[in-house]
């Protein structure tokens, strides 16, 4: 029998040494991790893993119902590896990160740089390198010990909070690998979700601006669209306009973003950016209801258009004069159009000083079923 | 006075017990009878043989000849010269009649063998389909398959097998429609059987199987008279065995295991929703313990995040891992189907109570096995009777075994390796010649869209894969 299938028996031997019973452990036998945060207290890095506890309690007549709560494992080190190894004195269990949801790092430790795990994450196999990258305005302990009231955990409360918002085209969701790239890259900066706690919610405040891996401001919710208009794919935005001035007489609108073109020159030693933006312009429903004429949706278009190009420009500025950074990707377009000069120039010091030229067009789509007289 | 015959006659009754010998006076001859009472219709003896030849008045000398032609009344006699042949005869159930100053002696078929009336069928139940099924005597069985095809070119061939029981098999089949090729060998095949008794089908059906793939089904059972003889009516050939109420289809491929026969009366989009569903069916019962067991033990992660918490969570209290546990709950699985089905029908469904609520419950509630562990093998289990062949499932339940372990031992990686090999397997066979896996694999566009419509109106040739004399139905 051997002789007849020695082709097939060899093959699940040698297959056996790439995989094999020795990797064999059940789930419930594994420490499940949900979330890991890290803080900086003092030049001692804190690593804060919130893991599911899992335990099974009866309750009246002998049924058994399956409760999940999580737990805290606080360890501390120099290193991440010192860190690490105090984690795994007080887990009896091995780690399965599978689960784990996100990445939170505290504002002081952010401010200090965020590369040094932004690599663990990417070069360790154990570790996802889709997993969610955020930054918390409290301390992460206390931010992940927050018991959360609308999701499973704090750890699926920030994903799904984060991952809704992106869908909804009304923030970013940055990824470890997406962040090491971008960290790989020194002439461009990057932005990161930035979260507190509000009412036992976890709550979008902004956008963290990070420059070279460190983080340098925050971009308020309420001052990101102009920002979300030059980073994202689909924006999405959702406004109100007066009609001729009238506070009582707001429509309230939807901004799409159609398409973004950038183009790039460089010009007697200037750098010269001009941006171009197609909106889809959609009236929802009118505050106070009164007729609708073309003059009117021309003058509704004409105000939405200048409200969003002064975000886009309030962003651009804010880019080029607080930040100087380049967080809108502006470098990679210019790099692609004019290579020869990309490479005679230092990008970070040219781009405070580009000339960026924003044109926006609407187009109207929709009325909302509304007649126009 | 004797001869040969008589003296055989006297040996055969001092050595068979159970039969008897009527010696009539038919004036001045002799007529000898000698039948076995158990399975002579000893009614059809009397009024058909003994009281006409007990009322015989004429003049003329009775001879063998006289009798046969002019004074019994059975349909069916010949003569025969050959004394050795009267105790095959006399087993047969045959009366022998035969005169003290004849060579020759009569040959009547008085056979009368006890047997059941026509009924319901018992394991190829449907939905909207005739439900005369076969019985154990094999002229009843035919009489069903003549009734539904008065075709001429409809071949019954009788062969005897069993050098003790002389079994009647017979080879049925479309002369101008099955391939040659495919007759010739399962009756070389079964030609070449020498076993002293052939009690039932199964064992023609084990003896003509290839012998390197006797794991899988390579021969349909059939119960029901119009579902064999639609196979006829494709080009298939079928085997019947006297003594068993199972017919035998033969090529059969891995597709036609899935099809029954009201697929092809129910409406064509209902028909292939079915099928679709018995495809799930067994892709369900081969690989869901065994991926419970892949997800639970080395790649949990590929399942959402929020279900590996509460998978988690329900295997707190379970004492086995996970390998152990699914192949115990199998093991649970099969000796309660094993058992429900040897048990008699009064306590059937009480087993089937007990196996479901006390074990599976129960075990759940005590912490011995995981609810999802119940949850799949129960799927497992159903979806496991949603074929209509029996005899396929078999083979996947032992197959699903082998994926547990192998997947047990080498994780998905192993799962995926078995499952190429299962595949490579069904598609290495062919059956007399016709690939296992056809109208799939060699891809046959039309044949594979008529099996998965069974739209007889649009069904306008027979299956390419056959090879049939004659393709065209309509």
């Amino acid at each position: 029998m051997i002789k007849k299938h020695y082709k097939l028996i060899s093959m699940v031997i040698l297959s056996s040494l790439l995989v094999g019973c020795w990797d064999y452990e059940d789930i419930n036998k594994k420490n499940i991790a949900l979330s890991v945060g890290i803080d900086d207290k003092d030049g001692i890095i804190q690593l804060i893993s919130q893991n599911a506890k899992l335990r099974s309690e009866s309750s009246g007549k002998g049924e058994q119902t399956q409760i999940t709560q999580d737990y805290q494992n606080v360890s501390q080190g120099k290193n991440f590896e010192e860190t690490r190894g105090e984690h795994e004195y007080i887990v009896p269990q091995s780690n399965f990160t599978g689960a784990m949801r996100a990445v939170v790092f505290s504002k002081s430790y952010a401010e200090k740089g965020i590369e040094a795990y932004i690599n663990r994450i990417n070069f360790l196999s154990d570790l996802r390198k889709s997993l969610l990258i955020v930054i918390c305005n409290e301390p992460v302990k206390d931010f992940l010990q927050t018991e959360i009231k609308n999701d499973i955990s704090i750890a699926y409360a920030i994903e799904d909070t984060i991952k809704k918002l992106a869908k909804d085209g009304r923030t970013l969701f940055k990824t470890g690998q997406e962040v090491q790239a971008y960290i790989q890259n020194k002439d461009l900066g990057f932005v990161i979700p930035y979260v507190g706690i509000k009412d036992n919610a976890v709550e979008f405040q902004g956008l963290a601006v990070m420059k070279d891996s460190n983080m340098i401001s925050v971009i308020n919710k309420k001052e990101i669209d102009g920002f979300l208009f030059l980073m994202l794919k689909k924006p999405n935005m959702n406004k109100t306009v007066y009609s001729n001035g009238d506070e009582k007489k707001q429509y309230s609108f939807q901004a799409k973003l159609k398409k973004r073109k950038i183009k790039t020159s460089y010009k007697d030693k200037k750098v010269n950016i001009d941006v171009d933006l197609q909106i889809n312009f959609s009236i929802k429903y009118q505050y106070k209801i009164e007729p609708l004429n073309k003059n009117k949706i021309r003058d509704l278009e004409s105000e939405a258009t200048q409200m969003i190009y002064k975000e886009v420009i309030y962003a651009i500025n804010k880019s080029q004069k607080e930040y100087k950074c380049d967080i809108f990707e502006f470098g990679k377009y210019f790099k692609a159009n004019n290579p020869k000069d990309y490479r005679k120039i230092n990008w970070n010091e040219e781009y405070p000083n580009a000339n960026i030229n924003v044109n926006i067009n609407t187009h109207l789509t929709d009325v909302n079923l509304r007649s126009i007289e | 006075m004797g001869n040969k015959n008589t003296d055989k006659i006297e040996e055969i009754k001092k050595n068979i017990s159970g039969v008897l010998l009527r010696k009539l006076q038919v004036g001045k001859d002799e007529v000898w009878i000698v039948f076995i009472a158990q399975i002579t219709d000893r009614d059809s003896l009397s009024n058909n043989i003994i009281k006409p030849l007990l009322n015989y008045e004429r003049r003329e000398e009775l001879t063998l000849d006289l009798i046969s032609n002019s004074v019994i009344y059975i349909d069916d006699v010949f003569e025969d010269i050959n004394e050795n042949n009267i105790v095959n005869y006399v087993l047969e159930g045959r009366s022998i009649i035969a005169l003290p100053n004849s060579d020759k002696f009569i040959v009547a078929n008085t056979v009368s063998i006890e047997k059941r009336a026509i009924e319901a069928p018992q394991v190829e139940t449907n939905i909207r389909s005739p439900r005369d099924a076969f019985t154990e005597n094999l002229d009843s069985n035919l009489s069903l398959i003549r009734h539904r095809i008065k075709d001429q070119s409809l071949k019954i061939d009788y062969i005897t097998v069993g050098s003790r029981t002389k079994t009647d098999v017979v080879v049925i089949y479309l002369s101008d429609v099955a391939n040659e090729k495919y007759v010739e060998v399962i009756k070389k095949r079964i030609k070449d059987i020498k076993i002293d008794g052939i009690l039932e089908s199964a064992y023609i059906q084990k003896f003509i199987s290839n012998k390197d793939t006797t794991f899988l089904p390579q021969m349909g059972i059939y119960e029901k008279s119009d579902s064999t003889c639609a196979n006829i009516l494709e080009g298939k050939i079928c085997i019947m065995v006297d003594g068993s109420n199972v017919a035998l289809i033969t090529p059969k491929n891995f597709v036609e295991f899935l099809d029954a026969s009201d697929d092809h009366y129910e409406n064509m989009y209902i028909s292939f929703f079915v099928k679709m569903l018995r495809f799930e069916a067994i892709i369900i019962t081969l690989t869901l313990s065994a991926i419970y067991v892949g997800i639970v033990a080395y790649h949990a992660d590929i399942i959402p995040a929020q279900y590996i918490i509460v998978l988690a969570a329900s295997r707190t209290t379970v004492p086995v891992n996970a390998l152990t546990e699914t192949l115990l709950m199998e093991m649970v699985v099969e000796l309660l189907r094993e058992s429900s089905a040897r048990l008699p029908k009064q306590i059937g469904p009480a087993i089937g109570i007990v196996g479901t609520i006390v074990i599976g419950q129960a075990a759940v509630i005590a912490g011995l096995v995981s609810p999802l562990m119940v949850i799949i093998v129960a799927l497992g289990l159903m979806a496991s009777f949603a074929i209509p062949d029996y005899t396929i499932m078999n083979s996947i339940r032992l197959m699903k075994f082998g994926m547990i372990l192998i997947t047990g031992f080498l994780g998905i990686f192993g799962f995926v390796m078995g499952f190429t090999f299962i595949v490579i397997k069904l598609a290495s066979i062919s059956i007399l010649g016709v690939p296992y896996l056809a109208p799939i694999a060699p891809f046959q566009y039309q044949s594979l869209k008529n099996y998965f419509l069974s739209n007889i109106v649009l069904t306008k040739k027979r299956p390419e894969y056959l090879k049939n004399k004659d393709d065209t139905r309509q």
